[in-house]
């Protein structure tokens, strides 16, 4: 599968840079997703997998190169964080990062807070419009736990740290989803999730796409990469060194060996013949 | 029973002012976990500005009391609200990302300054200023209890701010912005939160409830110094970590808690009312060693 932009671009990077000190986190990366389409990054810890998130949140400064949102190639680099949201990506978390003490209809108003007028002094008086407003509110924070069934909506009124591990993760997607994004981007959704949560979450995915959203993925779980997404990017070093489909990537040389063969210097010494063979019975 | 009555009255009043300081911090330490030194200095100064503003009425013959307490309170409540938003803006923004040490020396630093700049600036303002309380000897009898209308009026003002303070933070975007900021501030600015906004409305908000209190103080005790900040900012900060540093419900709390426990002190021990600060920083440190998180505080997990 080779890279043809038929359809419009939603992200796109070009000669994206992020160092932490001598670190070269991220490293020239040119990068893009499509509208509509499901992306996962995959990579071994500290590839800049989750850096590469914090970057396009604008979470950390970029070192030098551009991030491009939308067709109109909007130029997001330099924003303040709470912007990018508003511009229309959201995020879940690789760690969980929900507002434990709110209930869980609150962290999904959280997410819906851009959308509202934020007149403090009229939350005392409380006005007709306000009420309306805050009704409404609600109502779609409601619809949007309704996302998964009776799992959240039964839960609305208790604080979050209450939610069993699975529901907290499903909540970052709901809080996700209220914020009405374009673009949302997932951490590691399905960390530390029995296989039958998973194909839930994978599902959960496909119907999130479904109803229009982008996603760009970083995970671990070869299962869910395979089964959701269109397009598979693999990392290492901060960069992009793999691209296409999953059996593409799965089988691409220097993928097998940012996972597997890196370990030993000595073997780079090794003659050749004697690495590949050890390559081929590794996979 | 009818000087326990009293004194629980007693404990309202002086209950009410900690707890409004209280909130002052717990919010600035929410939002940038900050703790505030500068936040008593405030309270003394809108005590001052209030005494201002007293003098300039009578100096003009408004002379009607209620008139003149309620510009008290918007000009001291105003003034506060500007210097809290002027002191975030020029001594604590310009530090955003810096360790929390650095913000604490440098609230020590702001409230000297402010401090100093009362005692030199004010007329007289090294000295003990008589307040403008018309009220305080206006007393009345329930059953054996004698009240003043000023404490009255403190207790009714005091609980009318905690509520609207309550409704704030529970029924409002900001306030549930703030909750959320308080509790993982990149979280929050991820999901779309102005942080620097809620940052700004909590400096005004919680400057603002401490001018209130430095007001009420000026009012019961009918007397401000310079120097009665640092005082009052133990007390609310000691209040604050009562309920839990962050915890707005928990200021709310740790303020009447702490001025129940006051006045149990002045009531029960012999000379009580020479020790009752000694009480005080003991619960304090008590609490701080083995209670970090307060009485009623979850443990707070993400810091910065």
């Amino acid at each position: 599968m080779t890279e043809t932009p038929t359809t419009a671009q939603m992200l796109s990077t070009e000669g994206l840079c992020k160092s932490f000190g001598g670190l070269r986190a991220v490293h020239n990366l040119n990068f893009h997703v499509d509208d509509g389409e499901i992306v996962a990054i995959i990579g071994p810890n500290g590839s800049g997998k989750t850096t590469f998130f914090n970057l396009i949140m604008q979470l950390y400064d970029v070192t030098s190169g551009s991030i491009y949102l939308g067709p109109e190639r909007r130029e997001i680099v330099g924003l303040p964080t709470h912007r990018i949201n508003a511009l229309g990506i959201s995020r879940t978390f690789q760690t969980l990062r929900l507002f434990t003490n709110l209930t869980v209809l609150e962290n999904v108003l959280v997410g819906m807070n851009r959308h509202l007028s934020t007149n403090y002094w009229s939350a005392l008086v409380r006005p007709e419009s306000l009420r309306l407003e805050e009704k409404e509110a609600e109502e779609r924070a409601l619809d949007t736990l309704s996302f998964f069934g009776e799992r959240l909506l039964s839960m609305c009124n208790e604080p979050a740290h209450s939610l069993s591990y699975a529901n907290r993760r499903r909540l970052e997607i709901a809080r996700v989803l209220a914020s009405d994004p374009k673009l949302i981007l997932l951490d590691e959704p399905v960390a530390g999730m029995n296989p039958t949560e998973t194909r839930e979450v994978m599902s959960d995915i496909e119907r999130i796409n479904e109803s229009g959203y982008t996603v760009l993925l970083i995970e671990h779980d070869m299962t869910l990469v395979r089964g959701v997404a269109g397009r598979v990017v693999a990392f290492d070093h901060g960069q992009k060194i793999a691209e296409g489909s999953f059996d593409h990537v799965c089988s691409d040389p220097e993928v097998i060996e940012a996972y597997l063969g890196r370990q030993s210097n000595h073997a780079k010494k090794r003659p050749r013949t004697a690495r590949k063979r050890s390559r081929r019975r590794s996979s | 029973m009818d000087i326990w009555i009293q004194q629980l009255i007693n404990a309202l009043t002086i209950g009410g002012m900690y707890t409004l300081v209280a909130v002052g911090f717990t919010i600035f330490f929410g939002v940038l976990r900050l703790i505030n030194f500068a936040h008593g200095e405030v309270f003394m100064f809108a005590a001052f500005v209030a005494l201002a503003v007293s003098s300039i009425c009578v100096a003009v013959g408004i002379t009607n009391g209620p008139v003149v307490i309620i510009l008290m309170f918007l000009f001291a409540m105003g003034t506060c609200a500007a210097l809290g938003g002027l002191l975030e803006r020029i001594a604590f923004k310009p530090l955003r990302g810096m360790p929390p040490l650095l913000l604490l020396v440098t609230s020590l630093a702001v409230g000297i300054v402010i401090r100093e700049a009362v005692k030199e600036f004010y007329p007289e303002g090294a000295n003990p200023q008589a307040f403008f309380s018309p009220y305080a000897y206006n007393t009345f009898q329930i059953g054996g209890v004698t009240l003043s209308y000023t404490q009255i009026g403190l207790v009714a003002v005091s609980v009318i701010l905690v509520f609207c303070v309550y409704l704030l933070v529970t029924r409002t975007w900001m306030g549930r912005a703030m909750r959320a900021t308080s509790e993982d501030r990149d979280a929050a600015l991820m999901m779309g939160v102005d942080v620097d906004a809620v940052i700004r409305n909590a400096f005004f908000i919680g400057s603002a409830l401490g001018a209130a209190a430095g007001v009420m103080n000026g009012l019961f005790y009918q007397s401000v110094r310079f120097d009665m900040g640092w005082v009052m900012g133990i007390k609310g900060f000691t209040a604050a970590v009562i309920g839990g540093l962050g915890n707005v419900y928990g200021a709310i709390f740790g303020g009447y808690a702490l001025a129940l426990f006051e006045v149990l002190v002045v009531a029960l021990v012999p000379n009580g009312s020479q020790y009752k600060d000694v009480f005080v920083f003991m619960i304090l440190i008590a609490i701080l060693v083995f209670r970090p998180s307060g009485l009623l505080g979850t443990p707070q997990e993400k810091v910065g």
